[in-house]
């Protein structure tokens, strides 16, 4: 068997919240918070992976662990079979040319005195590439996103929302990426443009084979474009498996309560709110036992205690819970 | 965004801000003040009318008059020809120190603020122990050592200086240095010098430009000032603030000598300082008067 594209095992990610100083004076021995813990998720070519959770359920903070802006605690990465954690960021330099990524705010992840031109082909010039024409190559990219060319000469403040977007896919297609990490793609933009943003990503993955990381809140956008999926809480992964059958047998009561809060455009349709209460509780203090218990409307004694072990629900479904929802459950 | 702002370029931006200058009435007259100086001293050796080193003992301390415009000093030198030449030594103090100070602020700032931690303490406590010396003090200082030159007063204006400047762009680098397009480019791959130079850089030169231009005077006068108390240029090289120094001690004989010196000083702190703010008003939008 070859090796998946991206495959990662046990990922943790630490960041400290005191100095070594201050962490003495508190006596704290463990002065870190970790941001994403226990993940595993495997990726193959072509395909696309889907990350829900609230904000700050550290989505993010794993998306920018793979291609090395945040340092990796522990656990493994690795990218087309190389080890990605232990590398210094100028080791990363070969894996950002193959791992293309697109930020949350689509103005503000553009260098704000450059052209879209410039822009544009600024991975070229990073990588030294010069063999290219950099003005057939603003034409081709542009095409690919649907933009006009005379879009090029303009600066980012000129572009709209989803002008700006689609300049940043450009940008991520540049050097024909393997992976693209697209963090929230279509936040901040209105229906019809986020509806361009999917199709032009599913065009992306079955023409170009290129396959995509996604991240959002959006269980809608998860659905449409991606084949498995990941729903994370506090950092780790609560419920994961193939989207289509993650929607149809969801085990989790978190991820129900997820899906429940989406609304659905049919007035008529028959609905099971699960409401949660209260706000996610802090990585600073995690809860004992299941750390949902806080906030799942199903938690009993043990749920406090006793922390759950992965069970499996059918293939490569997987869910942390000790009292799942039945598996014929909407 | 409007779409007739679309489609203009670089030069047209140029042009347009340089308009804004003309209209504006303290930018008008710093434009003018700031050219006058500045054509003054490049063309020095072609508007003195007379060698500002020739002696004429016969002729001391005269008042002006057709043939010394603005009299002569204590050795009949004339004292508008060391004028016209001051402007040259003026000129010539203010842009090297305040290109040497860019220069190392730009490299003590960016690594102060794109650095690691430890860096930057060390650079600000360097930049807190530099501000913490008077400027006079420590050009006494360095006098001492290298003795008064035109190269000492640029030193001294230099190594004072470059804290503040090191400051701002260090504050200014890191408002920048978390922002999503620098992590965006760090995503691609792009080195650190890549990320300083194209990325950091364009953002912060402008505002500095603009508060280089403002400091001009102020190192024309810390040139006078150190030149009027002799730990400048050396005599006879004719500086402002030697000139005001000489009509300093022969202020009961005549006025002119300190007249001639200091009116030009004044036009050229005020020249640059209007100039200065009203490119500040044009480049900082929020003080924009036409949107």
């Amino acid at each position: 068997m070859t090796d998946p594209l991206l495959a990662v095992e046990d990922l943790r990610v630490r960041f400290r919240i005191k100095t070594p100083l201050r962490a003495l004076l508190d006596r704290d021995p463990d002065p870190f918070i970790d941001a994403v813990l226990n993940v595993g998720l495997t990726l193959e070519k072509g395909q696309a992976y889907g990350l829900v959770g609230e904000s700050g359920s550290g989505k993010t903070t794993l998306a920018r662990a793979l291609i090395g802006l945040n340092p990796a605690h522990s656990g493994s990465i690795r990218f087309e079979g190389q080890e990605l954690i232990g590398r210094k960021d100028r080791q990363f330099k070969t894996i950002r040319r193959n791992i293309a990524m697109m930020f949350q705010d689509p103005a503000g992840s553009l260098s704000p005195r450059l052209t879209v031109r410039s822009l544009i082909t600024e991975p070229f010039k990073i990588h030294g590439i010069e063999n290219v024409d950099l003005k057939a190559e603003t034409a081709r990219l542009l095409e690919m996103v649907n933009l006009g060319p005379d879009i090029a000469g303009w600066y980012p403040h000129q572009l709209s929302g989803g002008q700006a977007r689609r300049v940043g896919v450009a940008r991520a297609l540049a050097l024909n990426p393997r992976l693209i990490i697209a963090d929230e793609p279509t936040a901040g933009l209105d229906v019809s443009v986020q509806g361009e943003i999917l199709n032009l990503m599913g065009r992306l993955k079955r023409d170009l084979g290129v396959s995509f990381l996604i991240i959002t809140h959006n269980l809608a956008v998860v659905r449409h474009v991606s084949d498995r999926m990941a729903v994370m809480y506090l950092g780790r992964f609560l419920e994961q498996g193939p989207t289509d059958d993650v929607f149809a047998h969801m085990r989790h009561p978190y991820t129900h309560a997820l899906l429940s809060a989406h609304l659905n455009p049919d007035p008529d349709a028959e609905r099971v709110r699960v409401e949660l209460a209260g706000d996610v509780p802090s990585l600073i203090r995690r809860p004992t036992g299941c750390e949902f218990h806080t906030r799942c409307p199903f938690a009993r004694e043990r749920c406090r205690e006793e922390f759950p072990e992965a069970a499996e629900a059918g293939a490569e479904h997987t869910y942390l819970c000790h009292f799942p929802l039945a598996a014929d459950q909407p | 965004m409007s779409s007739g702002n679309r489609q203009t370029g670089k030069w047209a931006s140029v042009v347009y801000s340089l308009r804004l200058l003309v209209r504006d009435p303290m930018g008008l007259a710093g434009l003018i003040l700031v050219t006058l100086m500045v054509g003054t001293a490049v063309f020095a050796p072609y508007l003195a009318p007379r060698d500002p080193f020739a002696l004429d003992v016969m002729n001391r301390l005269a008042p002006p008059s057709q043939d010394h415009l603005m009299g002569t000093d204590q050795m009949g030198r004339d004292t508008f020809s060391r004028v016209v030449m001051g402007a040259r030594i003026a000129l010539k103090v203010a842009l090297t120190a305040i290109s040497l100070t860019l220069l190392g602020g730009l490299v003590l700032g960016l690594a102060a603020g794109y650095g690691p931690k430890w860096l930057d303490n060390f650079l600000l406590l360097v930049f807190d122990t530099l501000r913490s010396f008077p400027t006079i003090m420590f050009a006494l200082a360095v006098v001492a050592v290298v003795g008064p030159s035109l190269n000492t007063v640029i030193l001294v204006i230099v190594v004072t200086t470059v804290p503040v400047y090191g400051r701002i762009i260090r504050t200014q680098t890191q408002a920048i240095r978390y922002n999503e397009f620098i992590q965006a480019e760090r995503a691609m791959g792009a080195g650190i010098f890549r990320i300083l130079g194209v990325h950091i850089m364009p953002n912060i030169i402008g505002p500095l430009l603009i508060v280089a231009s403002m400091d001009i005077p102020v190192v024309v006068t810390i040139e006078a000032g150190l030149s009027f108390l002799g730990l400048g240029v050396r005599p006879p090289t004719p500086s402002w603030g030697s000139i005001l120094n000489d009509g300093y001690s022969f202020i009961r004989n005549t006025p002119w000598i300190v007249i001639a010196g200091g009116v030009p000083l004044i036009l050229t702190t005020l020249g640059f300082t209007f100039l200065g703010e009203s490119l500040r008003d044009i480049f900082d939008p929020k003080l924009r008067k036409d949107i």
